[in-house]
């Protein structure tokens, strides 16, 4: 039942980092390889307010999501005002240093041997102990996550995402401020991923550059793709099954050594396939 | 020291170099941010360290197989991901995602094959020449000499031959090209093979220098894109030259922090181009092209 519980809170996690992506994709056309490295931002971010600064969960996630927007924000100044492929490269290119410097600051983030030693979280006086009590606080946060989302996309702001997502010459004719519009979107995406971070930090405990990694970006893709770009119920249906695959492969008693490379060639599958058959995904409404 | 890693920069830049122009050809006529020109680079340093150590072929041998090998699956790249693709017109953003799931699968499948353990091609002997404090191996000068005899040979042919002429057409202005009748599929396929080739040759120099390692597609195939668009899109002479920089740079750059820097520096580079000069160093034009 535990281990129920436990792949019940990794799929909220990840409902919100697909989400933070989904966002960014299906509703502005923006393509990001960097989704993990804003999930790493929030997660050490957190993870140091807690241990160095002692904040309590609820600061220790509020004040990583606004940093972490205020890098968004940054990040799409310099990239936006560039062409589409530029954007591209530079965003990887950001998630190659994220990951670098997760590495490599080892007297910060403790690099390779991982960040150990981050609290529980604590809300109201109760202590979130057992995978229920997790179940239950991030089940919550994900809902509302959803809720959020899905109210501002159905928000004029939204209509106007979806205006440039479509035409993005038609929306500047109209007097939309097109690369305003997209940093916003940034911004509110790289929050969210954040909000995932923190989240990975305070039920893991412990952190280690590698769940932050390029690999990690590629598998939030294939999490966007396959449940359909701009398709909010497409993403948590892509989650909980590219969430759960792996678990099926560790049934099947593959060893670990040869279970990695097959979850990435099925990412690797699952990509050309979709672009090929179907580049709206499963549930989705807009082919990328 | 200083000296040394200048020799050092210039080689390993000289092999980006490879894998920028290969990289810069197939996007200036394709547009397709190819990544999986990484793939192509890993297969040929994989198919060399099997045919060297598994299947005991002599070197040349060995180095041919790799190079046919990576022009098949270039080829295949083309003509299964890229052109069912391109008859449907969809967005830019679509190959680049198909190409990543191309690259992926590759790498892991030769994951599965070899496993992820680094592979050296020892036995071949690496004789050294001393030029005063210098060391210089003989692959060194093999890559020097490779990159001397390929580069201006390439330009020759892209300025001066038919063909040439028709794959820079199809770079400037792929709807008159196809107006005037040119056979824009085969041109694809050519500009692949030429591609391919080069990311084959670059493969089998790193395999042989630094040996073989499951995540060096990435690596180079990074350094490539970062090349182009320093060097500025459109110009092929251009990203080879930014590659030999990058390589000096991430050389030079030990001097002051460790090697494990040289990705954030890579992109370090980038950022602060994109900031200062979007459009490269001998870039004219800055196309905005959608994803």
């Amino acid at each position: 039942m535990d281990y129920l519980f436990h792949l019940a809170i990794v799929i909220s996690i990840y409902i919100i980092l697909a989400l933070s992506l989904n966002i960014l994709v299906g509703f502005t056309g923006l393509f990001s390889l960097a989704q993990a490295a804003f999930f790493g931002i929030g997660a050490y971010a957190s993870a140091l307010l807690g241990i160095k600064l002692g904040f309590p969960f609820w600061a220790a996630t509020a004040v990583p999501i606004l940093f972490t927007m205020l890098i968004g924000i940054f990040l799409a100044l310099i990239t936006l005002r560039l062409g589409g492929d530029y954007f591209i490269l530079a965003v990887l290119g950001f998630q190659i240093m994220i990951s670098g410097v997760l590495y490599n600051w080892v007297d910060l983030t403790r690099g390779p041997f991982g960040l150990y030693g981050i609290s529980n979280p604590r809300l109201f006086g109760i202590d979130i102990s057992s995978n229920f009590r997790y179940l239950l606080l991030y089940g919550l946060i994900g809902l509302a996550s959803y809720g959020i989302i899905s109210r501002l996309l159905a928000s004029p702001f939204g209509r106007v995402l979806k205006a440039i997502r479509e035409d993005e010459m038609a929306s500047q004719v109209l007097g939309k401020n097109v690369v305003h519009f997209k940093i916003i979107v940034f911004a509110i995406s790289s929050g969210f991923a954040a909000l995932a971070g923190s989240l990975h930090a305070h039920y893991f405990t412990t952190l280690h550059p590698i769940s932050f990694s390029l690999t990690e970006s590629i598998l939030i893709v294939t999490i966007v793709i396959l449940g359909g770009s701009g398709s909010l119920k497409g993403s948590v249906l892509g989650t909980i099954f590219l969430v759960l695959f792996p678990e099926a492969l560790r049934f099947l008693k593959i060893p670990s050594d040869v279970a990695a490379p097959i979850q990435q060639m099925v990412y690797g599958f699952l990509l050309i396939f979709f672009m090929l058959f179907r580049p709206q995904g499963l549930v989705g409404e807009y082919k990328l | 020291m200083f000296l040394q890693l200048v020799v050092n920069g210039v080689v390993s830049g000289a092999i980006y170099a490879l894998m920028a122009v290969g990289f810069a050809l197939i996007y200036n006529s394709t547009h397709i941010f190819h990544l999986a020109h990484g793939a192509v680079f890993t297969l040929s340093a994989y198919t060399l360290f099997f045919a060297v150590k598994t299947l005991g072929l002599p070197l040349g041998l060995a180095i041919l197989t790799a190079i046919c090998l990576s022009i098949l699956l270039g080829l295949a790249i083309e003509a299964w991901g890229y052109r069912p693709l391109r008859e449907r017109k969809v967005s830019l953003a679509t190959f680049l995602i198909s190409s990543l799931g191309i690259f992926i699968v590759v790498e892991n499948g030769l994951i599965l094959l070899f496993g992820a353990i680094p592979k050296l091609i020892t036995g071949e002997p690496l004789k050294a020449y001393r030029l005063g404090p210098l060391i210089v191996t003989q692959l060194h000068l093999a890559v020097i000499v490779c990159c001397l005899l390929i580069f201006p040979s390439l330009q020759f042919f892209l300025t001066r031959t038919r063909i040439g002429k028709m794959v820079r057409a199809l770079s400037d202005h792929p709807e008159l090209a196809t107006v005037l009748g040119l056979q824009t599929d085969r041109i694809y396929l050519f500009i692949t093979i030429l591609g391919a080739a080069l990311a084959g040759v670059a493969g089998i120099f790193v395999a042989l220098d630094t040996g073989v390692t499951s995540v060096m597609g990435w690596d180079a195939v990074l350094v490539a894109a970062v090349a182009v668009i320093i060097g500025g899109v459109g110009y092929l002479p251009g990203a080879g030259i930014a590659a030999l920089m990058v390589g000096l740079i991430q050389n030079l750059s030990v001097l002051r922090v460790s090697a494990q820097w040289q990705g954030t520096i890579t992109f370090g580079i980038l950022i602060l181009f994109l900031i200062i000069r979007p459009k490269g160093i001998f870039g004219k034009i800055i196309s905005s092209r959608g994803a």
